[in-house]
């Protein structure tokens, strides 16, 4: 190539490069075209599809629940309008700083006006500060952890750093604060100024209070939760009073987002006398979820249902069908605009009408409380001489002081976590510093019989010993901890066996033996069991059943009762401390009687119960319960169903009372168990009318047969006393139900069992009498609607079970339908508490009437006996003499215990021609059937008005009670 | 200074089409932010009157600075690593007398009228060792300083800017040929090395886009595509004909705020959903005309330098037009580069208007008319000064 070609050669390459740009700027151009027509042409109405559906939410308008309400109308659960705050995170801010100094004071303005206004947030933050004022968690364990991972943004527990893990309530609060999270203050580099703060109208973090600090991140948190559902409002106040509604609302120029709306909250009335029956509502649980989700739907794990009674069982009925409406939201989920047109309204829930009578209920439960006290202030006794061990008649056993100022503290009705507080009073500290020398001393004690060199077998311990021993062992090392694993235990071991069965060796010798055999969980008490020898491993336990037993409340029980046993706490100050504690009031009278020693300790408390200060449910001594169902014989509806102590469900509902629930769940007196539906005792006495019909309708006896009570019945090889131990003489039939002849029914369920040959068959009499229990259907539930336990018809011991006792098992409910069907002659009702359902119209939807299980086909002669014998029994009372009204009835005294007295039982029905009302009444260590024909005796006149309420509901304890009197 | 020009040199083509792009570019941002609307016209208006100043203003005569030109380059870049405010964590923008410019912008400006000065000296020496490596040290200084602060996009868009230039000054093919045979490699070999997790060669964030972008499945880098996923919807939702400008349509990914800064880097969003295709295919168009226009002037230069000048200015505007709406349309990762005469900020704005000065300028001191009627062809005469 010459040298001019090569230099044209170049010169047209020169000419061509841009040439060559362009082309490749046009290829780059005809990509972007083609990408675009790709977007846009071709995935276009796909995109403009998705992207409607992700720019479209649908919000839940929340329907209102039925109510429920009573035979006449009145209601008795119900919804009530109550103000909300909910906060919407709308703002726009120019800056992260920005919007956290924005939301930040205005978490802190509404806090203030709250707070000003006799109202607060809803703090369901899981920091909260104890008594000392620092910040603790109030969670633990799986739900700490799941805490923590919520707060540092993890999916997953296990995302938790180990730094995250050990975080503890001031490094997260710490944590919180920081600019990178809800920033209460800046970074160290770029502070907030004193203009900026001002301006904003929130101090520095120094000048905010540890509760304010804890306030704004609770709505900073609540915020944070729907970051990218901001078009769900957050509710961070309920149940606002108007005050603070009307303060809310004169500053909402100042509170961007907030915004109050109408909520409903349910009310429940009269809670105590109906928890019981009505149950509350509360988030769902998972397994209710499931079974829900099968009949409806729209079913969610947020949805709120009934949690038991009533509001359970018409759980679906109840429940309203909730509305929705159609938002249009931004990137981060905020409302940019509602469409009217896809509104959907809620629909309220059906209400829901009970056959009980709300005052009837309430006069049943309000007549078992003054009863029940009325038999406790009549058996507190404080005689010296008293000595439980020598009784032998369950009906002497009484109750002593001591037994009453331990029962103070054992069912808690002194909050002795309070003795150690601030504003303890001077009694209050004095018992503490009591409480601690003995501590000390038990604990000196423990730690010599653990650790010292010769520890002294069980049986040589004194009794107190033993008892803190025994609590060691069985509640702390194995039901408590599990650290002495009983699964890991050789049941036949001797060591095991000398000391549970012999006790003749040393809680240490235990111990250390059990250590060798591996039957402790080290784990649980030491992280260096590797590097341990035995004797190590052992003072290390020590060591921690000290720790432990210090702060453990149920141990703390165990030395206050014995300092009570031992005179260490007197009665004076225990009285002094409930004054203190604002049990009572000190303006009472008593007070200054009391402290001058007019009034002695006894009848001091003997008067608080009888003014119902001091309730059989606060003390949960014997007896403290009692049910009275009472049932309309004509239709088989429930007119009241009471259990005795009841609890406030209104504390259950909405938000949940946490430390309520606790304190019910560990109650003594034991309030979440129905006394009328779940307990069971066996009938007693009130059996004796189906032994009647066994007997009359199987030919075993007549009307007329005459069977001779001398007071033992001793045709069978265990001899059956009477009540009467001197006899009752001659009885026909109906003597025998009037006296409650044991010996009379005996013969009867003998008579029963005698084959062709004359020869008793226990198991022939047995067959029979099972037959008649349960053609009154006592072998199935009673049918009422709330969940009931299983009767138990006896299936052994003939003669016994023909008065009620063997194994026989019944509930209030399933002893009221017997009634019920005695009173009619005849309809077994499965009875209901349910009268119908109506929508919010008034259209009646379902109308319940109690369906008949069969209907008895007994003679005529029975039912006129069976009457007869029941008119008798209450004719006979000098109690119901004065009544105005002729009952029929029968007595029941069971007893079930040597150590406790019996229960006390009463059916009846009246008036005794035409019954309107059976009853069934049953006080569980009653002592004496008449304490329930007591009962039944109020009802009949309150219900019959038969005297002035004000007669039958004096808000006192009724002492006309007889603890021991011998009947049955 | 001082020339007469002539008013049929001067290029209406090339202003119509910059005067339209930034005529959509203003409503697209009124769209987005009616606020900056306004202050979006006062720019383009400014940007017009700097680009017909600066078209009177003799090129020539301006290169004969060129090295002061390079040295106030590198103090303004060395001001913004000292000084700058601190902004999504870089340091890219300084204060000049109250007003707020990234110097990155007018860096490029800069840097194309020096190198295309810089090869006009050199013009029979380009492919010579000495001076190749010359340029490329005169590159990386600059360069260092935008790296540093850090913006590693400008750093890619210059680099790329510079081997326009080189290419237009007539680099040899064997150079070409050496270069990319390197650039490739070392590209595969950066690719990897970022996708270390312990790697120091960019920083944190930046790694976290290109990962994204390369694992768009990968929940860990999610956010980084969350942006760009709202963008490709968006654009697409405009199918056709769009939304309409400042439509009332409650499902707009503009009014719903689902992409954040949508009035600068993810201008183009506003675009695809309320032009539609029409409309965002012919902002691309338009953006091709002017590349094309620039390219076109530049053979028609009177010397190197004007040629260099063009090019880099069709390689300046192609280029980030190119990576910008890539990214809108997640052709690319995600890094945040306006698109020419339609972003909102005057930096930008004011930096292209004055670049396109300068290649009007180049335009009316062609010695041949722009086109000869009748004959369909152009004519090219070289001046040498």
């Amino acid at each position: 190539m010459d040298k001019r070609m090569k230099k044209k050669g170049r010169h047209v390459f020169h000419v061509n490069r841009p040439v060559v740009l362009a082309i490749v700027a046009a290829v780059f151009a005809a990509l972007l075209i083609h990408r675009l027509y790709q977007l846009q042409i071709v995935n276009g109405e796909e995109y403009r599809t998705n992207f409607a559906i992700k720019a479209t939410k649908t919000r839940t308008i929340k329907s209102t629940r039925g109510n429920i309400y009573d035979r006449n109308g009145k209601v008795l659960a119900s919804n009530q309008l109550s103000y909300s705050l909910t906060l919407e995170d709308s703002g726009t801010y120019s800056s992260n700083r920005e919007r956290a100094l924005q939301l930040n004071a205005e978490a802190y303005r509404i806090d203030r006006i709250l707070q000003a206004n006799g109202a607060s947030l809803d703090n369901d933050f899981h920091v909260v500060l104890d008594a000392d004022g620092n910040y603790t968690y109030n969670v633990s364990g799986t739900s700490l952890e799941r805490f923590k991972a919520d707060v540092y943004g993890h999916a997953k527990i296990t995302d938790l750093t180990a730094d995250e893990e050990a975080a503890g309530a001031d490094d997260m609060i710490t944590y919180l604060c920081s600019a990178s999270k809800f920033g209460l203050v800046w970074t160290d580099k770029n502070p907030y100024t004193q203009e900026e703060l001002d301006a904003a109208g929130i101090p520095t973090l120094e000048n905010l209070s540890k509760q304010e600090v804890l306030d704004i991140v609770y709505v900073r948190y609540s915020l944070f939760t729907t970051q990218y559902r901001k078009y769900l409002p957050v509710t961070i106040a309920t149940s606002l009073p108007d005050e603070a509604v009307a303060a809310i609302n004169e500053n909402k120029s100042g509170l961007t987002g907030a915004e109050i709306v109408e909520d409903t909250i349910r009310v429940y009335d009269d809670p105590e006398a109906f928890a019981s029956l009505i149950g509350y509502i509360g988030k769902v649980s998972s397994e209710d979820l499931s079974e829900l989700q099968a009949e409806d739907s729209s079913y969610s794990s947020e949805s709120i249902v009934g949690k038991s009674g009533i509001e359970k069982v018409c759980e679906t009925s109840l429940k309203g069908s909730d509305g929705s409406e159609t938002v249009y939201v931004d990137r981060v989920g905020k409302v940019l605009e509602v469409d009217e047109s896809k509104t959907v309204s809620p629909k309220a829930g059906n209400n829901v009408y009970m056959t009980i009578d709300k005052d009837l209920q309430n006069a049943a439960y309000q007549i078992l409380e003054q009863r029940i006290a009325g038999i406790l202030e009549s058996v507190i006794t404080d005689d010296p001489s008293y000595d439980p061990s020598t009784i032998t008649d369950t009906a002497d056993f009484r109750i002593t002081m001591t037994d009453v100022y331990q029962a103070i503290f054992d069912n808690s009705v002194l909050d002795f976590t309070h003795f150690t507080a601030d504003d303890a009073s001077d009694t209050e500290k004095n018992i503490e510093t009591a409480f601690e020398e003995k501590q000390q001393n038990v604990f000196a004690e423990i730690t010599e019989q653990l650790t010292g060199d010769d520890p002294a077998a069980y049986e040589d311990l004194n009794d107190e010993m033993k008892e803190y021993e025994s609590y060691i062992v069985n509640d702390l090392l194995m039901s408590k901890t599990k650290i002495l694993d009983s699964t890991r235990i050789d049941k036949t071991d001797d060591t095991y066996l000398a000391w549970t069965r012999d006790e003749t060796i040393s809680l240490k010798a235990y111990l250390t033996y059990a250590a060798s055999q591996n039957w402790i969980n080290i784990s649980a008490f030491s992280s260096d069991s590797e590097y341990m020898d035995s004797s190590e491993i052992y003072a290390a336990l020590a060591a921690y059943v000290s720790d432990y037993l210090k702060d453990d409340s149920d141990f703390s029980k165990l030395l206050y009762d014995w300092m009570i046993e031992n005179g260490d706490i007197t009665g004076y100050s225990i009285i002094n401390a409930m004054y203190d504690q604002g049990i009572f009031q000190k303006d009472d009278g008593a007070y200054a009687e009391f402290n001058a020693g007019s009034l002695g300790a006894a009848d001091f408390i003997r008067s608080k119960i009888e003014d119902l200060e001091l309730t059989p449910a606060m003390l949960a001594l014997t007896p403290c319960s009692g049910s009275a169902v009472v049932t309309d014989p004509t239709t088989g509806e429930i007119l009241a169903c009471a259990s005795y102590p009841g609890y406030d469900n209104n504390r259950l509902t909405n938000t949940m009372d946490v430390s309520y629930y606790n304190k019910l769940a560990a109650d003594s007196s034991g309030p979440f168990y129905n006394k009328a539906t779940q307990q069971k005792t066996a009938p007693g006495s009130t059996f004796k009318l189906v032994t009647t019909t066994a007997g009359l309708e199987e030919n075993a006896i007549t009307r007329d047969t005459i069977f001779n009570c001398n007071g033992t019945f001793d045709l069978t090889d265990t001899p059956l006393r009477c009540w009467l131990k001197t006899g009752h003489g001659n009885l026909n039939v109906v003597g025998g139900i009037e006296n409650s002849c044991n010996v009379f029914f005996a013969n009867v369920a003998y008579q029963l069992g005698l084959t062709e040959e004359g020869n008793f068959s226990d198991s022939l009499s047995l067959g029979k009498l099972q037959h008649y229990a349960e053609i009154y259907n006592l072998d199935k539930n009673s049918g009422i609607e709330v969940p009931e336990a299983d009767p138990e018809v006896s299936d052994q011991y003939a003669i016994q079970s023909s008065i009620g006792q063997g194994t026989h098992s019944y509930t209030t409910t399933q002893l009221a339908r017997y009634v019920t069907t005695l009173a009619n002659g005849g309809t077994s009702y499965d009875i209901s508490l349910l009268d119908k359902v109506e929508d919010t119209d008034g259209n009646v939807l379902t109308d319940y009437t109690p369906s008949v299980e069969n209907t008895l086909t007994i003679s005529d002669t029975t039912w006129s006996v069976i009457h007869e014998g029941m008119r008798a029994v209450v004719a006979a009372k000098p109690e119901y003499a004065d009544l105005g009204m002729d009952v029929s009835g029968k007595t029941g005294t069971a007893q079930e215990s040597r150590s406790k007295p019996s229960h006390a039982l009463f059916i009846c029905y009246a008036p005794s021609d035409s019954p309107q009302i059976a009853i069934a009444v049953r006080i569980g260590n009653g002592y004496s059937s008449t304490n329930a024909t007591l009962v039944a005796k109020d009802i009949l006149q309150y219900y019959f008005n038969l005297t002035d309420s004000s007669n039958i509901l004096t808000g006192h304890a009724m002492s006309q009670s007889v603890a021991s009197e011998n009947v049955d | 200074m001082g020339k007469r020009y002539h008013l049929r040199d001067f290029n209406f083509r090339l202003v119509l089409w910059v005067i339209s792009l930034s005529s959509i570019g203003v409503l697209l941002v009124g769209s987005a932010e009616s606020s900056l609307e306004m202050r979006q016209l006062l720019g383009v208006i400014a940007g017009s009157l700097l680009m017909f100043a600066a078209a009177f203003i003799d090129y020539s005569w301006l290169l004969n600075f060129y090295w002061v030109i390079y040295i106030l380059n590198l103090v303004m870049l060395a001001a913004v690593l000292a000084t700058g405010h601190d902004s999504h964590g870089a340091q890219r923008w300084i204060s000049i007398g109250g007003v707020t410019i990234q110097p990155a912008e007018l860096s490029k400006i800069l840097l194309i009228l020096f190198f295309a000065k810089y090869f006009m000296v050199h013009e029979n020496e380009v492919n010579r060792p000495r001076i190749f490596i010359r340029a490329v040290v005169l590159l990386a200084l600059p360069l260092v300083l935008i790296a540093r602060q850090p913006d590693l996009k400008d750093t890619i868009i210059i680099f790329i800017i510079f081997a326009v230039i080189y290419f237009a000054a007539g680099l040899s093919m064997k150079f070409i040929a050496i270069f990319l045979a390197i650039v490739i490699p070392v590209a595969f070999i950066f690719v990897f090395l970022v996708s270390q997790p312990d790697q120091h060669l960019v920083r944190d964030y930046q790694r976290q886009r290109i990962m994204a972008f390369l694992h768009p499945d990968d929940e860990a880098y999610s956010d980084d595509t969350t942006q760009q996923d709202n963008s490709v919807i968006a654009i697409g939702s405009g199918e056709l004909s769009g939304k309409g400008l400042n439509n009332s349509d409650v499902i707009s990914a503009n009014k719903g705020n689902f992409i954040a800064e949508i009035q600068t880097d993810f201008i183009f969003a506003v675009a695809g959903e309320e032009l539609g295709f029409l409309g965002s295919a012919g902002i691309v168009i338009l953006l091709l005309l002017i590349t094309i226009e620039c390219l076109l002037m530049s053979g028609r230069a009177k010397n190197l330098s004007g040629t260099l000048i063009c090019c880099g200015m069709a390689a300046l505007i192609s280029v980030q037009s190119f990576i910008n709406i890539g990214v809108a349309t997640k052709l690319l990762p995600n890094t945040g580069t306006p698109l020419p005469f339609v972003s909102y900020g005057l930096s930008s704005l004011l930096t292209l208007f004055l670049g396109i000065g300068i290649v009007l300028n180049v335009g009316m001191q062609s010695k041949i008319s722009i086109r000869v009627p009748g004959t369909g062809r152009r004519r090219n005469r070289r001046e040498k000064d």
